[in-house]
Protein backbone atom coordinates (compact mmCIF):
# COMPACT_ATOMS: atom_id res chain seq x y z
CA UNK A 1 0.00 0.00 0.00
CA UNK A 2 3.09 2.29 0.47
CA UNK A 3 3.43 2.14 -2.94
CA UNK A 4 0.81 4.03 -4.10
CA UNK A 5 1.68 7.18 -2.11
CA UNK A 6 4.47 8.79 -3.11
CA UNK A 7 6.03 10.32 -0.10
CA UNK A 8 6.25 14.15 -0.03
CA UNK A 9 10.35 16.04 -0.99
CA UNK A 10 11.39 19.05 -1.65
CA UNK A 11 12.69 19.01 -5.04
CA UNK A 12 13.86 21.99 -7.55
CA UNK A 13 12.58 23.64 -9.80
CA UNK A 14 13.28 25.04 -12.76
CA UNK A 15 12.46 29.37 -13.44
CA UNK A 16 12.95 28.30 -17.02
CA UNK A 17 8.71 28.79 -17.95
CA UNK A 18 7.11 25.74 -19.78
CA UNK A 19 5.80 27.88 -22.19
CA UNK A 20 9.09 28.79 -23.23
CA UNK A 21 9.81 25.54 -23.52
CA UNK A 22 6.76 25.38 -25.90
CA UNK A 23 8.38 27.96 -28.14
CA UNK A 24 11.27 25.78 -28.87
CA UNK A 25 9.12 22.65 -29.50
CA UNK A 26 6.70 24.79 -31.77
CA UNK A 27 9.29 25.75 -33.81
CA UNK A 28 11.47 22.86 -33.97
CA UNK A 29 8.13 20.73 -35.20
CA UNK A 30 7.79 23.35 -37.81
CA UNK A 31 11.39 22.59 -39.03
CA UNK A 32 11.20 18.93 -38.47
CA UNK A 33 7.96 19.21 -40.70
CA UNK A 34 9.32 20.38 -43.54
CA UNK A 35 12.71 18.08 -43.50
CA UNK A 36 10.45 15.25 -43.06
CA UNK A 37 7.56 16.65 -45.46
CA UNK A 38 4.99 15.38 -43.11
CA UNK A 39 2.79 16.68 -40.55
CA UNK A 40 5.18 15.80 -37.02
CA UNK A 41 3.59 15.31 -33.48
CA UNK A 42 5.27 16.95 -30.69
CA UNK A 43 4.88 16.91 -26.77
CA UNK A 44 7.34 18.49 -24.37
CA UNK A 45 8.63 17.54 -21.44
CA UNK A 46 8.61 20.18 -18.46
CA UNK A 47 11.82 21.94 -17.84
CA UNK A 48 13.60 20.58 -14.73
CA UNK A 49 16.65 20.54 -12.45
CA UNK A 50 18.25 17.27 -13.14
CA UNK A 51 20.40 16.41 -9.56
CA UNK A 52 23.86 15.57 -10.52
CA UNK A 53 23.96 11.94 -10.54
CA UNK A 54 20.98 12.04 -13.23
CA UNK A 55 23.02 13.62 -16.13
CA UNK A 56 25.42 10.71 -16.93
CA UNK A 57 21.94 8.72 -17.54
CA UNK A 58 21.04 11.88 -19.42
CA UNK A 59 24.29 11.98 -21.86
CA UNK A 60 24.53 7.90 -22.13
CA UNK A 61 25.61 6.95 -25.42
CA UNK A 62 24.35 10.27 -26.64
CA UNK A 63 25.39 12.61 -29.37
CA UNK A 64 26.12 16.20 -27.69
CA UNK A 65 25.83 19.61 -29.76
CA UNK A 66 26.70 22.92 -28.00
CA UNK A 67 24.96 26.07 -28.94
CA UNK A 68 26.16 29.42 -27.61
CA UNK A 69 23.99 31.86 -27.15
CA UNK A 70 24.01 35.36 -25.46
CA UNK A 71 22.21 34.43 -22.34
CA UNK A 72 23.16 30.88 -21.68
CA UNK A 73 24.61 27.76 -23.56
CA UNK A 74 22.25 25.64 -24.70
CA UNK A 75 23.20 21.82 -25.60
CA UNK A 76 21.12 19.51 -28.02
CA UNK A 77 21.22 16.12 -26.29
CA UNK A 78 20.57 13.15 -29.05
CA UNK A 79 20.70 9.54 -27.77
CA UNK A 80 22.16 7.19 -30.37
CA UNK A 81 19.09 5.27 -30.86
CA UNK A 82 16.90 8.85 -31.10
CA UNK A 83 19.82 10.12 -33.71
CA UNK A 84 19.65 7.09 -35.44
CA UNK A 85 15.81 7.12 -35.87
CA UNK A 86 15.17 10.78 -37.11
CA UNK A 87 18.41 9.86 -39.12
CA UNK A 88 16.23 6.64 -40.70
CA UNK A 89 13.44 8.67 -41.26
CA UNK A 90 15.01 11.74 -43.07
CA UNK A 91 16.24 8.93 -45.33
CA UNK A 92 12.59 7.00 -45.12
CA UNK A 93 13.63 3.68 -44.07
CA UNK A 94 11.32 2.23 -41.73
CA UNK A 95 13.12 -0.26 -39.52
CA UNK A 96 15.86 1.02 -37.35
CA UNK A 97 18.74 -1.20 -35.94
CA UNK A 98 19.29 0.75 -32.96
CA UNK A 99 22.40 -0.62 -31.78
CA UNK A 100 24.88 0.59 -34.78
CA UNK A 101 26.52 3.98 -35.22
CA UNK A 102 26.30 6.34 -37.39
CA UNK A 103 27.64 6.14 -40.70
CA UNK A 104 29.15 9.23 -41.93
CA UNK A 105 26.97 10.22 -44.35
CA UNK A 106 24.22 10.03 -41.65
CA UNK A 107 26.26 12.04 -39.10
CA UNK A 108 26.14 14.83 -41.58
CA UNK A 109 22.57 14.76 -42.34
CA UNK A 110 22.20 14.72 -38.75
CA UNK A 111 24.42 17.78 -37.66
CA UNK A 112 22.30 19.68 -40.69
CA UNK A 113 19.01 18.60 -38.94
CA UNK A 114 20.42 19.74 -35.52
CA UNK A 115 21.98 23.46 -37.02
CA UNK A 116 18.36 23.99 -38.48
CA UNK A 117 16.09 22.95 -34.79
CA UNK A 118 19.34 25.24 -32.85
CA UNK A 119 17.39 28.08 -34.63
CA UNK A 120 15.04 27.77 -32.42
CA UNK A 121 17.04 27.70 -28.87
CA UNK A 122 16.93 31.92 -29.24
CA UNK A 123 14.13 32.43 -26.67
CA UNK A 124 16.02 30.21 -24.16
CA UNK A 125 19.37 31.21 -24.64
CA UNK A 126 19.18 34.68 -26.31
CA UNK A 127 20.71 35.57 -30.04
CA UNK A 128 24.22 35.90 -31.29
CA UNK A 129 25.42 37.28 -34.24
CA UNK A 130 26.74 34.33 -35.53
CA UNK A 131 25.18 30.78 -34.63
CA UNK A 132 27.04 28.66 -33.88
CA UNK A 133 26.58 24.63 -33.29
CA UNK A 134 29.30 22.70 -32.56
CA UNK A 135 29.52 18.80 -31.47
CA UNK A 136 30.89 18.29 -28.33
CA UNK A 137 32.36 15.32 -26.33
CA UNK A 138 30.70 16.35 -22.92
CA UNK A 139 28.72 18.44 -21.42
CA UNK A 140 29.38 20.39 -17.84
CA UNK A 141 28.08 22.23 -15.42
CA UNK A 142 24.96 22.65 -17.20
CA UNK A 143 21.89 23.16 -15.04
CA UNK A 144 18.11 22.77 -16.94
CA UNK A 145 17.29 20.31 -18.97
CA UNK A 146 14.33 19.64 -20.84
CA UNK A 147 13.14 17.44 -23.87
CA UNK A 148 11.15 17.59 -27.18
CA UNK A 149 8.93 13.85 -27.49
CA UNK A 150 8.94 13.33 -31.21
CA UNK A 151 6.02 10.78 -31.63
CA UNK A 152 4.91 11.15 -35.41
CA UNK A 153 6.54 10.28 -38.05
CA UNK A 154 9.43 8.40 -35.51
CA UNK A 155 9.58 8.05 -31.91
CA UNK A 156 12.27 10.08 -30.91
CA UNK A 157 13.51 12.12 -28.27
CA UNK A 158 15.55 15.64 -28.05
CA UNK A 159 17.14 17.08 -25.12
CA UNK A 160 17.60 20.58 -24.93
CA UNK A 161 20.08 21.44 -21.58
CA UNK A 162 20.78 24.92 -20.75
CA UNK A 163 24.06 26.11 -18.52
CA UNK A 164 21.96 28.20 -16.30
CA UNK A 165 18.86 28.48 -14.86
CA UNK A 166 16.74 32.16 -15.69
CA UNK A 167 17.01 33.79 -12.26
CA UNK A 168 13.12 33.87 -11.01
CA UNK A 169 12.17 37.58 -10.66
CA UNK A 170 10.76 38.49 -7.46
CA UNK A 171 7.39 39.04 -7.00
CA UNK A 172 5.13 40.56 -4.13
CA UNK A 173 2.92 38.33 -3.73
CA UNK A 174 1.30 38.96 -0.65
CA UNK A 175 0.10 43.01 -0.75
CA UNK A 176 -0.43 45.09 2.49
CA UNK A 177 -4.30 45.13 2.07
CA UNK A 178 -4.16 41.06 1.87
CA UNK A 179 -2.87 41.71 6.29
CA UNK A 180 -5.97 44.61 6.62
CA UNK A 181 -8.20 41.59 8.78
CA UNK A 182 -5.31 40.07 10.44
CA UNK A 183 -6.44 41.22 14.23
CA UNK A 184 -3.93 42.86 16.85
CA UNK A 185 -3.50 44.23 19.79
CA UNK A 186 -4.14 47.62 20.58
CA UNK A 187 -3.83 50.18 23.62
CA UNK A 188 -4.76 53.53 24.57
CA UNK A 189 -2.52 55.08 27.66
CA UNK A 190 -3.25 58.27 29.37
CA UNK A 191 -0.04 60.23 30.16
CA UNK A 192 -1.12 61.73 33.82
CA UNK A 193 2.05 63.69 34.01
CA UNK A 194 3.17 64.47 37.79
CA UNK A 195 0.19 64.17 40.55
CA UNK A 196 0.58 63.80 44.18
CA UNK A 197 1.97 60.91 45.87
CA UNK A 198 -0.39 60.87 48.60
CA UNK A 199 -3.34 60.92 45.94
CA UNK A 200 -1.36 57.55 44.57
CA UNK A 201 -1.37 56.13 48.13
CA UNK A 202 -4.69 56.66 49.26
CA UNK A 203 -5.44 54.62 45.85
CA UNK A 204 -8.43 51.88 47.00
CA UNK A 205 -10.74 49.91 45.22
CA UNK A 206 -13.75 52.79 44.72
CA UNK A 207 -11.57 55.60 44.89
CA UNK A 208 -11.94 58.53 41.95
CA UNK A 209 -8.81 59.97 40.44
CA UNK A 210 -10.38 63.23 38.87
CA UNK A 211 -8.41 63.52 35.64
CA UNK A 212 -7.66 67.67 34.23
CA UNK A 213 -9.27 68.52 30.80
CA UNK A 214 -5.95 68.60 29.39
CA UNK A 215 -4.14 65.56 30.48
CA UNK A 216 -7.21 64.24 28.16
CA UNK A 217 -5.12 65.31 24.99
CA UNK A 218 -2.13 63.14 26.08
CA UNK A 219 -3.26 59.72 24.67
CA UNK A 220 -1.29 57.62 22.77
CA UNK A 221 -2.67 54.31 21.01
CA UNK A 222 0.08 51.94 21.21
CA UNK A 223 -0.01 48.30 18.49
CA UNK A 224 2.25 45.29 19.82
CA UNK A 225 4.81 47.73 22.01
CA UNK A 226 5.10 50.25 18.90
CA UNK A 227 3.47 53.90 19.49
CA UNK A 228 1.15 54.20 16.57
CA UNK A 229 -0.65 57.77 17.08
CA UNK A 230 -1.14 60.08 19.45
CA UNK A 231 -4.19 62.50 20.08
CA UNK A 232 -6.97 63.23 22.36
CA UNK A 233 -9.44 61.10 24.37
CA UNK A 234 -12.94 61.83 24.65
CA UNK A 235 -16.73 60.50 23.70
CA UNK A 236 -17.84 61.41 20.13
CA UNK A 237 -21.43 60.77 19.21
CA UNK A 238 -21.66 58.45 22.37
CA UNK A 239 -18.77 56.87 22.16
CA UNK A 240 -15.13 56.53 23.82
CA UNK A 241 -13.14 58.08 20.89
CA UNK A 242 -9.57 59.03 20.01
CA UNK A 243 -9.02 62.00 17.85
CA UNK A 244 -5.52 61.28 16.18
CA UNK A 245 -3.48 64.21 16.11
CA UNK A 246 -0.11 62.79 14.89
CA UNK A 247 0.59 59.65 13.20
CA UNK A 248 3.90 57.50 13.83
CA UNK A 249 6.41 57.12 16.49
CA UNK A 250 5.77 59.43 18.97
CA UNK A 251 7.61 60.19 22.63
CA UNK B 1 27.04 -36.65 22.46
CA UNK B 2 28.33 -38.21 19.15
CA UNK B 3 25.54 -38.54 17.03
CA UNK B 4 25.27 -41.68 14.80
CA UNK B 5 24.12 -41.08 11.07
CA UNK B 6 20.38 -42.11 11.55
CA UNK B 7 20.30 -39.31 14.16
CA UNK B 8 22.46 -36.90 12.14
CA UNK B 9 19.06 -37.82 9.25
CA UNK B 10 16.44 -37.20 11.59
CA UNK B 11 17.83 -33.83 12.40
CA UNK B 12 18.53 -32.82 8.65
CA UNK B 13 14.53 -34.02 8.32
CA UNK B 14 14.08 -31.53 11.13
CA UNK B 15 15.96 -28.92 9.42
CA UNK B 16 14.27 -29.44 5.67
CA UNK B 17 10.32 -29.66 7.55
CA UNK B 18 11.28 -26.44 9.20
CA UNK B 19 12.30 -24.98 6.14
CA UNK B 20 9.05 -25.99 4.55
CA UNK B 21 6.86 -24.34 7.18
CA UNK B 22 9.36 -20.97 6.09
CA UNK B 23 8.34 -20.87 2.75
CA UNK B 24 4.94 -21.31 3.61
CA UNK B 25 5.14 -17.43 4.16
CA UNK B 26 6.56 -16.44 0.69
CA UNK B 27 4.66 -16.34 -2.13
CA UNK B 28 5.03 -18.84 -4.55
CA UNK B 29 7.24 -20.96 -3.16
CA UNK B 30 6.90 -24.63 -3.60
CA UNK B 31 7.73 -27.23 -0.92
CA UNK B 32 10.52 -29.50 -0.51
CA UNK B 33 8.04 -32.39 0.19
CA UNK B 34 5.18 -33.10 -1.67
CA UNK B 35 2.98 -34.14 1.15
CA UNK B 36 3.08 -30.68 2.53
CA UNK B 37 2.12 -29.12 -0.91
CA UNK B 38 -1.46 -27.56 -1.90
CA UNK B 39 -3.59 -29.47 -4.82
CA UNK B 40 -3.21 -26.25 -7.08
CA UNK B 41 -2.13 -22.35 -7.03
CA UNK B 42 -4.16 -19.74 -5.11
CA UNK B 43 -3.56 -16.13 -5.31
CA UNK B 44 -4.94 -13.06 -3.00
CA UNK B 45 -6.21 -9.48 -3.73
CA UNK B 46 -3.47 -6.65 -3.00
CA UNK B 47 -3.08 -3.17 -3.69
CA UNK B 48 -0.03 -3.98 -4.64
CA UNK B 49 -0.02 -2.44 -8.52
CA UNK B 50 3.53 -4.47 -9.15
CA UNK B 51 1.77 -7.74 -7.72
CA UNK B 52 0.98 -10.13 -10.32
CA UNK B 53 -0.10 -13.68 -10.30
CA UNK B 54 0.53 -16.46 -13.41
CA UNK B 55 -1.61 -19.40 -14.32
CA UNK B 56 -0.69 -22.56 -13.22
CA UNK B 57 2.35 -24.14 -14.68
CA UNK B 58 4.09 -20.73 -15.78
CA UNK B 59 7.14 -19.13 -14.72
CA UNK B 60 8.42 -15.66 -14.63
CA UNK B 61 11.91 -15.66 -15.65
CA UNK B 62 14.45 -13.58 -13.58
CA UNK B 63 18.84 -14.11 -13.37
CA UNK B 64 21.19 -13.56 -10.51
CA UNK B 65 24.04 -11.06 -10.66
CA UNK B 66 26.01 -13.67 -12.48
CA UNK B 67 23.58 -14.15 -15.39
CA UNK B 68 21.82 -17.54 -14.69
CA UNK B 69 18.81 -17.47 -15.30
CA UNK B 70 16.24 -18.73 -13.02
CA UNK B 71 12.06 -19.26 -12.85
CA UNK B 72 10.13 -18.14 -10.14
CA UNK B 73 6.42 -18.30 -8.99
CA UNK B 74 7.00 -15.21 -6.78
CA UNK B 75 5.37 -12.56 -8.79
CA UNK B 76 5.96 -10.02 -5.98
CA UNK B 77 7.88 -7.50 -7.51
CA UNK B 78 9.25 -3.88 -7.02
CA UNK B 79 10.91 -1.37 -8.31
CA UNK B 80 14.68 -0.48 -7.39
CA UNK B 81 16.85 1.88 -9.34
CA UNK B 82 14.21 1.59 -12.21
CA UNK B 83 14.34 -1.76 -13.03
CA UNK B 84 11.93 -4.26 -12.44
CA UNK B 85 13.11 -6.78 -9.44
CA UNK B 86 11.61 -9.72 -7.84
CA UNK B 87 11.39 -10.40 -3.88
CA UNK B 88 15.46 -11.16 -3.71
CA UNK B 89 16.42 -7.85 -5.59
CA UNK B 90 17.28 -9.93 -8.98
CA UNK B 91 16.11 -8.18 -12.15
CA UNK B 92 12.83 -9.54 -13.94
CA UNK B 93 13.08 -10.63 -17.63
CA UNK B 94 10.92 -9.69 -20.30
CA UNK B 95 10.52 -8.09 -23.93
CA UNK B 96 11.52 -4.54 -23.85
CA UNK B 97 8.96 -2.03 -26.25
CA UNK B 98 11.90 -1.61 -28.26
CA UNK B 99 13.14 -4.85 -28.77
CA UNK B 100 12.31 -8.42 -29.50
CA UNK B 101 15.28 -10.08 -27.67
CA UNK B 102 14.84 -11.29 -23.65
CA UNK B 103 16.08 -8.28 -21.10
CA UNK B 104 15.51 -6.81 -18.04
CA UNK B 105 12.59 -4.90 -17.66
CA UNK B 106 13.24 -1.23 -16.49
CA UNK B 107 11.94 2.27 -16.87
CA UNK B 108 13.90 4.45 -19.25
CA UNK B 109 16.92 6.20 -18.00
CA UNK B 110 16.39 9.59 -18.01
CA UNK B 111 12.58 9.27 -17.33
CA UNK B 112 13.94 7.35 -14.09
CA UNK B 113 16.92 9.88 -13.69
CA UNK B 114 14.63 12.81 -13.63
CA UNK B 115 11.80 11.47 -11.82
CA UNK B 116 9.51 11.35 -14.51
CA UNK B 117 7.87 7.99 -14.01
CA UNK B 118 4.84 7.35 -11.70
CA UNK B 119 2.41 4.78 -11.03
CA UNK B 120 4.03 1.81 -12.11
CA UNK B 121 2.14 -1.20 -13.00
CA UNK B 122 2.09 -4.44 -14.68
CA UNK B 123 -1.22 -5.17 -16.53
CA UNK B 124 -2.94 -8.52 -17.36
CA UNK B 125 -1.36 -8.88 -20.43
CA UNK B 126 2.10 -8.41 -18.72
CA UNK B 127 2.81 -5.29 -19.93
CA UNK B 128 5.24 -3.43 -17.37
CA UNK B 129 3.46 0.11 -17.42
CA UNK B 130 3.95 3.66 -16.00
CA UNK B 131 2.90 7.23 -16.78
CA UNK B 132 4.73 10.19 -17.18
CA UNK B 133 3.64 13.83 -17.72
CA UNK B 134 4.03 16.17 -20.67
CA UNK B 135 2.42 19.23 -22.11
CA UNK B 136 1.26 20.21 -25.23
CA UNK B 137 3.27 22.90 -27.00
CA UNK B 138 0.69 24.10 -28.80
CA UNK B 139 -2.42 24.48 -26.22
CA UNK B 140 -0.48 24.18 -22.85
CA UNK B 141 -1.79 21.53 -21.60
CA UNK B 142 -0.74 18.86 -19.79
CA UNK B 143 -1.25 15.10 -20.35
CA UNK B 144 -0.76 12.14 -18.68
CA UNK B 145 0.89 9.74 -20.97
CA UNK B 146 1.12 5.80 -20.39
CA UNK B 147 4.21 4.20 -21.55
CA UNK B 148 5.21 0.40 -21.72
CA UNK B 149 8.56 0.08 -20.98
CA UNK B 150 7.88 -3.76 -21.95
CA UNK B 151 6.01 -7.51 -21.44
CA UNK B 152 6.88 -9.76 -19.08
CA UNK B 153 7.98 -13.02 -20.06
CA UNK B 154 6.43 -16.23 -19.05
CA UNK B 155 7.75 -19.73 -19.27
CA UNK B 156 6.21 -23.08 -19.61
CA UNK B 157 8.17 -26.27 -18.85
CA UNK B 158 7.27 -29.95 -20.37
CA UNK B 159 5.10 -31.80 -18.79
CA UNK B 160 6.18 -33.87 -15.82
CA UNK B 161 9.28 -31.87 -15.89
CA UNK B 162 10.54 -31.63 -12.07
CA UNK B 163 12.60 -28.43 -11.39
CA UNK B 164 15.38 -28.47 -8.80
CA UNK B 165 15.18 -25.07 -6.51
CA UNK B 166 17.39 -24.60 -3.02
CA UNK B 167 14.58 -21.84 -1.45
CA UNK B 168 11.07 -22.69 -2.76
CA UNK B 169 11.12 -19.75 -5.16
CA UNK B 170 13.89 -19.84 -7.90
CA UNK B 171 13.45 -22.93 -10.00
CA UNK B 172 16.24 -24.53 -12.33
CA UNK B 173 14.73 -26.89 -14.88
CA UNK B 174 16.92 -30.16 -15.20
CA UNK B 175 19.63 -30.22 -17.83
CA UNK B 176 18.81 -29.95 -21.13
CA UNK B 177 15.03 -28.79 -20.65
CA UNK B 178 14.12 -25.99 -22.07
CA UNK B 179 11.21 -23.91 -21.38
CA UNK B 180 8.99 -22.72 -24.08
CA UNK B 181 8.81 -18.56 -23.34
CA UNK B 182 5.45 -16.50 -24.42
CA UNK B 183 3.73 -13.72 -23.13
CA UNK B 184 1.04 -13.33 -21.27
CA UNK B 185 -2.14 -13.55 -23.50
CA UNK B 186 -0.27 -15.25 -26.51
CA UNK B 187 0.24 -18.67 -27.39
CA UNK B 188 -2.45 -20.22 -25.43
CA UNK B 189 -0.15 -18.43 -22.22
CA UNK B 190 -3.16 -17.29 -20.43
CA UNK B 191 -3.52 -13.65 -19.15
CA UNK B 192 -1.75 -12.50 -15.61
CA UNK B 193 -3.94 -11.70 -13.00
CA UNK B 194 -2.84 -8.11 -11.86
CA UNK B 195 -2.93 -7.18 -8.00
CA UNK B 196 -2.88 -10.52 -6.72
CA UNK B 197 -0.02 -12.27 -4.82
CA UNK B 198 0.45 -15.88 -5.22
CA UNK B 199 0.21 -18.00 -2.21
CA UNK B 200 2.80 -20.20 -0.92
CA UNK B 201 2.33 -24.07 -2.47
CA UNK B 202 2.45 -24.73 0.86
CA UNK B 203 -0.14 -25.93 3.37
CA UNK B 204 0.89 -24.49 6.40
CA UNK B 205 -0.95 -26.42 8.91
CA UNK B 206 0.64 -29.66 7.21
CA UNK B 207 3.89 -28.44 7.20
CA UNK B 208 3.83 -27.75 11.09
CA UNK B 209 2.32 -31.18 11.63
CA UNK B 210 5.23 -32.59 9.82
CA UNK B 211 7.58 -30.73 11.62
CA UNK B 212 6.52 -32.05 14.82
CA UNK B 213 6.36 -35.66 13.91
CA UNK B 214 9.98 -34.91 12.38
CA UNK B 215 11.02 -33.93 15.90
CA UNK B 216 8.82 -36.80 17.77
CA UNK B 217 10.84 -39.16 14.87
CA UNK B 218 14.19 -37.50 16.42
CA UNK B 219 13.43 -38.06 20.11
CA UNK B 220 12.37 -41.38 20.15
CA UNK B 221 15.64 -42.16 18.19
CA UNK B 222 17.30 -40.45 20.59
CA UNK B 223 15.83 -42.57 23.21
CA UNK B 224 16.81 -45.36 21.95
CA UNK B 225 19.93 -44.35 21.37
CA UNK B 226 19.93 -43.77 25.19
CA UNK B 227 18.27 -47.08 25.77
CA UNK B 228 21.09 -48.49 23.90
CA UNK B 229 24.42 -46.41 24.99
CA UNK B 230 22.72 -47.25 28.89
CA UNK B 231 22.11 -51.21 27.63
CA UNK B 232 25.71 -51.47 26.66
CA UNK B 233 27.09 -50.10 29.86
CA UNK B 234 24.58 -52.26 32.40
CA UNK B 235 26.52 -55.32 30.39
CA UNK B 236 30.12 -53.68 30.66
CA UNK B 237 29.52 -53.24 34.26
CA UNK B 238 28.07 -57.08 34.51
CA UNK B 239 31.23 -58.55 33.05
CA UNK B 240 33.37 -56.31 35.10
Amino acid sequence: MSKRIRKPVFRPRSALPPSAACVVANGVRETLTSIFSSPVEMRVFEPSIPAPPAWPAIVKDAVLYRVRGSIADAAIVLRSADALSLVAALFGEGFVHRERELSPIEGDVLDRTVNAIAAHLVSVCGTRESRCVERIGTIEGYSTYFELLVEEPVGARIGIALSRDPSPEPRGCIEIGHLAAVPIAARVTLDLGRIPSGAVAELRPGSILTLRPYDLQRCSLHAHGRSVARGTCGVRNGHYALHVEAVGATT
Amino acid sequence: MLLNPALSAALDRISERAEDVRRAFTPGTVARYDDVATARPSSEFTLDPLAVSAADGLYFVTRNERGEVSYTRNGSFALRNGRLVNGEGEPIRGFAASGNELSDLKIDAVDEALGRASDPKIERDGSFVYARVTIDPRSGLRKTQRVVAGRVALARFPAGTRLATTDGSRCIPPPGVQPKLALAGDANFPALRPMHRERSRINLDESLVKLNDAYIAFDALRAAEQAKANLGKAAMDLVK
